[in-house]
């Protein structure tokens, strides 16, 4: 059978879209497949942080800084409003125990090149007048931005098409073709289609691709519970989350389990989209691939909230979703070949940071496509 | 600590399914909770002025909203709690997230009744969005319940009861209605409907569409067109009304969000307005603590509503062992019988028969599934 | 009730009076100067470079057209404050002519859009082809449009109406068309899911209550899927809108 491409990307999140986008762009012939639609999974489900002071100095900050510099001419490039907006970023702590977890962090990272300083509230509330007023401070790092990450996933998917990429929709990946040890297709609902690399930027679905070859890929899906409000006027001026949210992420240890809010590893999240809207989260639970919002975790996180910003007690709530976060042990997500199976490529596992790094992803992935 | 409080029967819905289920399963020892978002019980009927169709037995010649207040004095007679102001906003299995005067309260029921009614379908147009476009439900709330006209003149699209009833309620409050607008070759509703509105020299246009509405930000013209054989507009046929309100009246669909939510199975019935979800000849679905009943399985007649939710009422009560099967299965029946007449007719027939089919569809897929519908 | 005195429309004699004779317009571009009562104006006698419109010295004249001078340039239409002044011209093809009209509304059409050609009473006549939209600097702010319409009808079409007089919006909370959302469905968004998720359609504040249905119908146009098949998209609490606070109130602990 012919080869239909020279690189089939299986997942239509910000990372499959990525992928497919720098592909094309170094000049490969690229069939992307989604089960769903663009932006059907995590992607479509998430908020869209591209915040560089949650991460930890190493690997995880380079990346998410370089994949910074790519974010500020992504809209000219794509030719697609992704509504990125270079809005600065505040980490939240309520206490002065938090507020040295911060410290500890930011000393880390301002010997990586990154500039975070910790404001006492006072300060803090002069630019965020939202913030309560009995909170210690929030650290400040003004290269965090945000984006809107459904219309990133469709911008890129529209910008690899112009680049000659086929985007198709609709389209299930049953299992990886294997001849002569070497992956070099995938079976769909339509028919085969082969390829020199396969890509699976499948999120939290990306183990069920691989599980038939005894590889157990180490990817668990953590749910996120989001607010939505109705639209507000501008109230907000950066992206805020909490010292709560690193501690969920870094120190799950340090939560007392009897607690609903830590039981449920809220942490704030909120950020305004560019049609006023409030996204308020979050929840960070194990609960399988279950999608639907529980009463406990809209509640909890709403709680926090009117905490942390007590002048949001009035502003109305229209909906909640969930999302999947890809999670996995190290927080670092799973790229490049596989061991095993030449041929594959792996895209996925970004956790709570796959839109902040979703275009280094794709320029690094391209690169191992050679 | 706990703000959660615990029902046998929680009732989502003080209209007339919801009012009935709730006083029939109060009246076999349930514990029961009736939660309306309204701060008026009766659902559609407290906004009915018009006196109802039906048998003698379901208080035909009746006002609407006198069936209402009958209704509400009846529960309270068997012990039916009541929250009015109390929005059902979301549902977790059998637990309820209410809103209660501005409260979040989580109510646990053994049973729960969504007796939701049917939301006002919308249309689009070129200007459909100006003010002054609006719901003929939402213009009845306004003239029947809050006693203000929303406009001068009028043009209704839909001839259905509702359409030619809101009509006939908006010429009683001073209104003037140019004309009823029915894109199909007959009158919807019923004739003595459409008669009562004619006789006030109302035109009523079959084969007839809003082409647009416009106006600068508000209704100022509407202009209308004849639909051609081919169900498209025939453009030399336009002609322009100046009314300053366009009623919308173009039928109702099942307000099913916490059914979906809830997970339940659906069914899809054009003639009873869409998906609903699918139940069995108790009003059980296919999950074993939800009943539905009235126009949330398909919209029809407060007189089928409240039948539906005796129905419902009874079922729920057995299945929690108050009542024995045997004085159940005769009061079911005495139910059943009711409703066949209700449903008979040639305007009954069509219903009958699409009510009918869920009955089979379900039949059909509890015999494939299994174990679900085993209330 | 007849002619311009009386309906603002001329009459089918005031007409007569004015069209040329068919084979005048069989050879190439003519005007028709449709200015019948005898009113102080003369602007059309200068604006014609070829003095094939003369009105004379005493301004009330009507003024009368030289069918053999007058070479269809249109110079004169857009002159007219009573644009009065039509061009015909039926030696393009054998079923079609030329009207030429000028047309001071917005939007303009666009070249090859499909238009309502509409009489002098604004009546729908025929469908027609818009063939030019000429905005040049020469006319002043007075557009003329050239639309193809059948022959016979040449001298009954003197304006147009667009077919689509402005947006159909599905979702009102956020202002999303019937054009966007068709196209949305053309790129792959075969669910009401999926249309929301490219076009915003369903997102505001009545959560899709409103749109939902319209969504489906256009969804099944497209697709030719059956209605029964499109489902609402995932229902999620809140199914009313409640504050912050208030839900931040509860206690549930599952
Ligand atoms: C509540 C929440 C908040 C978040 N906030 C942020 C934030 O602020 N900043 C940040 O950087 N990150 C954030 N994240 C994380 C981020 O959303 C994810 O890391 C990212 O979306 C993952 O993208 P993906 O492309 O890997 O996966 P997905 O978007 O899930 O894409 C995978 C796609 O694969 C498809 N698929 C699966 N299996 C198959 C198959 N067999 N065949 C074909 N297609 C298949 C699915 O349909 C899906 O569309 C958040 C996540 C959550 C849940
Ligand atoms: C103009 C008009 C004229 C009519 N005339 C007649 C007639 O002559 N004869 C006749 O038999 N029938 C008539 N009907 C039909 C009749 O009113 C309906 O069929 C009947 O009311 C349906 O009853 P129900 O209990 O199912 O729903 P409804 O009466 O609609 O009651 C449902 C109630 O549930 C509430 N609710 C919904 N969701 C929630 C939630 N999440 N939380 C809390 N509360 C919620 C609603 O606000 C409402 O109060 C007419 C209807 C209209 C609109
Ligand atoms: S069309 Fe040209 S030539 Fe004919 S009358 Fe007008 S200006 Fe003169
Ligand atoms: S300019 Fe127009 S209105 Fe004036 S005389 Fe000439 S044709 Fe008539």
């Amino acid at each position: 059978m012919n080869k239909q491409a020279e690189v089939i990307v299986i997942g239509g999140g910000v990372i499959g879209t990525s992928v497919a986008y720098y592909a094309a762009k170094a000049g490969k012939r690229v069939v992307l497949l989604d089960r769903g639609d663009i932006a059907a999974g995590t992607s479509g489900a998430c908020d869209g942080f591209i915040i560089m002071q949650s991460k930890n100095p190493g690997p995880h900050l380079d990346l998410a800084m370089q994949s910074a510099a790519l974010y500020r001419n992504l809209t000219d490039e794509l030719e697609y409003d992704i509504e990125y907006m270079s809005c600065g970023g505040m980490i939240v702590a309520e206490s002065e125990k938090q507020a040295q977890l911060l410290q500890g962090l930011i000393a880390k990272q301002k010997q990586a090149g990154l500039q975070v300083e910790l404001l006492p509230i006072a300060q803090a509330r002069r630019s965020e007048p939202l913030l309560a007023a009995d909170l210690w401070g929030a650290a400040y790092c003004a290269n965090d931005a945000q984006v809107n990450p459904i219309r990133l996933a469709q911008g890129f998917a529209q910008a690899a098409r112009r680049l000659g990429a086929q985007i198709r929709p609709g389209v299930e990946v049953q299992a990886l073709l294997v001849e002569n040890g070497r992956v070099c297709g995938v079976k769909t609902g339509q028919g085969e289609l082969r390829a020199d690399y396969i890509v699976n930027a499948t999120g939290v679905w990306a183990p069920a691709l691989l599980s038939p070859f005894g590889i157990d890929l180490p990817i668990k899906p953590r749910r996120g519970q989001i607010l939505v409000t109705e639209p507000l006027p501008p109230m907000l001026n950066h992206v805020l989350l909490c010292a709560c949210y690193l501690i969920a992420k870094y120190h799950p240890e340090e939560l007392d389990p009897t607690d609903r809010q830590h039981r449920l590893g809220v942490g704030l999240a909120v950020e305004q989209t560019a049609h006023g809207s409030l996204l308020v989260g979050s929840t960070r639970e194990f609960a399988g691939f279950d999608r639907k919002t529980t009463l406990a975790g809209i509640e909890a996180v709403a709680q926090h909230a009117r905490r942390i910003l007590p002048a949001l007690a009035k502003v109305n709530i229209i909906r909640t979703f969930a999302g999947l976060r890809p999670h996995t042990p190290d927080g670092l997500p799973i790229l490049g070949p596989v061991a095993g199976l030449p041929g594959l490529i792996m895209a996925a596992g970004h956790e709570g940071d796959g839109i902040a790094l979703a275009p280094i992803t794709g320029q690094k992935v391209a690169e191992y496509l050679k | 600590m706990a703000t959660g409080q615990t029902f046998d029967i929680v009732v989502v819905g003080a209209g007339p399914a919801g009012l009935a289920a709730a006083i029939e399963a109060a009246k076999r020892g349930a514990r029961t909770l009736v939660v309306d978002e309204n701060n008026k019980p009766g659902g559609q009927l407290f906004k009915q002025i018009h006196k109802f169709f039906g048998s003698h037995e379901h208080r035909a010649g009746v006002r609407g909203y006198d069936i209402g207040r009958q209704l509400l004095d009846e529960a309270a007679k068997c012990g039916v709690e009541v929250w009015l102001d109390a929005v059902v906003h979301g549902l977790f299995d059998s637990r309820l997230a209410v809103l209660h005067a501005g409260r979040q309260v989580t109510v646990q029921a053994g049973r729960i009744i969504l007796a939701t009614g049917a939301s006002e379908n919308a249309v689009a147009f070129p200007g459909s969005t100006l003010p002054g476009v609006m719901g003929a439900g939402a213009i009845q709330t306004m003239i029947n319940v809050h006693r203000v006209l929303p406009g001068k003149r009028f043009v209704m699209l839909g001839s259905g009861n509702v359409g030619l009833i809101v009509c006939y309620q908006l010429m009683q409050a001073g209104a003037e209605v140019l004309a009823v607008v029915e894109a199909m070759p007959s009158i919807g509703g019923y004739g003595v409907h459409a008669a009562k509105i004619r006789r006030a020299g109302v035109p009523i246009l079959v084969g007839t569409t809003i082409s647009r509405v416009v106006g600068q930000g508000k209704v100022e013209a509407v202009v209308l067109a004849t639909l051609g054989p081919d169900g498209r507009i025939d453009p030399q046929s336009e002609r322009t009304l100046a009314a300053d309100t366009v009623g919308l009246a173009v039928g109702l669909t099942p307000l099913t969000e916490l059914a979906w939510m809830a997970g339940c199975e659906f069914f899809f019935s054009p003639k009873l307005g869409g998906h609903l979800p699918l139940h069995d000849e108790n009003m059980l679905t296919s999950l074993p603590y939800l009943y539905v009943a009235g126009d949330i399985t398909g919209v029809e007649e407060a007189s089928t509503a409240m039948e539906e939710g005796r129905l419902a009422g009874i079922a729920a009560a057995e299945s929690l062992g108050l009542v024995e099967a045997a004085a159940a299965a005769t009061d079911k029946a005495a139910v059943r019988q009711r409703i066949d007449v209700l449903r008979s007719g040639p305007f009954g027939e069509g219903r009958r028969l699409a009510k009918a089919e869920i009955l089979q569809q379900q039949a059909l897929r509890s015999g494939q599934g299994g174990e679900s519908w085993k209330a | 009730m007849e002619g311009v005195k009386l309906t603002g429309a001329l009459s089918a004699d005031e007409q007569a009076s004015v069209f040329p004779p068919n084979e005048r317009a069989e050879r190439g571009p003519v005007a028709v100067i449709e200015c019948v009562q005898q009113i102080p104006c003369n602007p059309c006698e200068k604006a014609c470079p070829f003095g094939a419109i003369e009105v004379g010295p005493d301004i009330t004249n009507l003024p009368r057209l030289d069918l053999d001078k007058c070479r269809g340039c249109g110079l004169c239409l857009s002159k007219c404050p009573g644009l009065a002044i039509f061009l015909v011209d039926a030696s393009k093809s054998a079923t079609e002519a030329l009207v030429m009209f000028p047309y001071e509304y917005l939007p303009l059409p666009a070249p090859d859009e499909i238009v309502d050609g509409v009489d002098r009473t604004g009546r729908f006549v025929a469908k027609a082809r818009v063939v030019k939209v000429d905005t040049g600097a020469q006319r002043e702010g007075t557009t003329i449009v050239t639309l193809a319409v059948p022959k016979q009808t040449m001298h009954d079409v003197r304006s147009m109406r667009l077919v689509a007089p402005g947006e159909v919006f599905l979702c009102r909370c956020c202002e999303v068309s019937e054009t966007e959302v068709r196209q949305a469905v053309r790129e792959g968004a075969k669910t009401v899911a999926a249309v929301k998720m490219r076009t915003r359609a369903g997102m505001g504040l009545c959560q899709g209550r409103t749109c939902r249905r319209l969504i489906s119908r256009v969804i099944a146009e497209e697709t030719g899927q059956s209605p029964a098949d499109i489902l609402p998209p995932t229902s999620r609490a809140p199914v009313r809108t409640l504050s912050l606070e208030a839900l931040a109130g509860g206690d549930d602990n599952e």
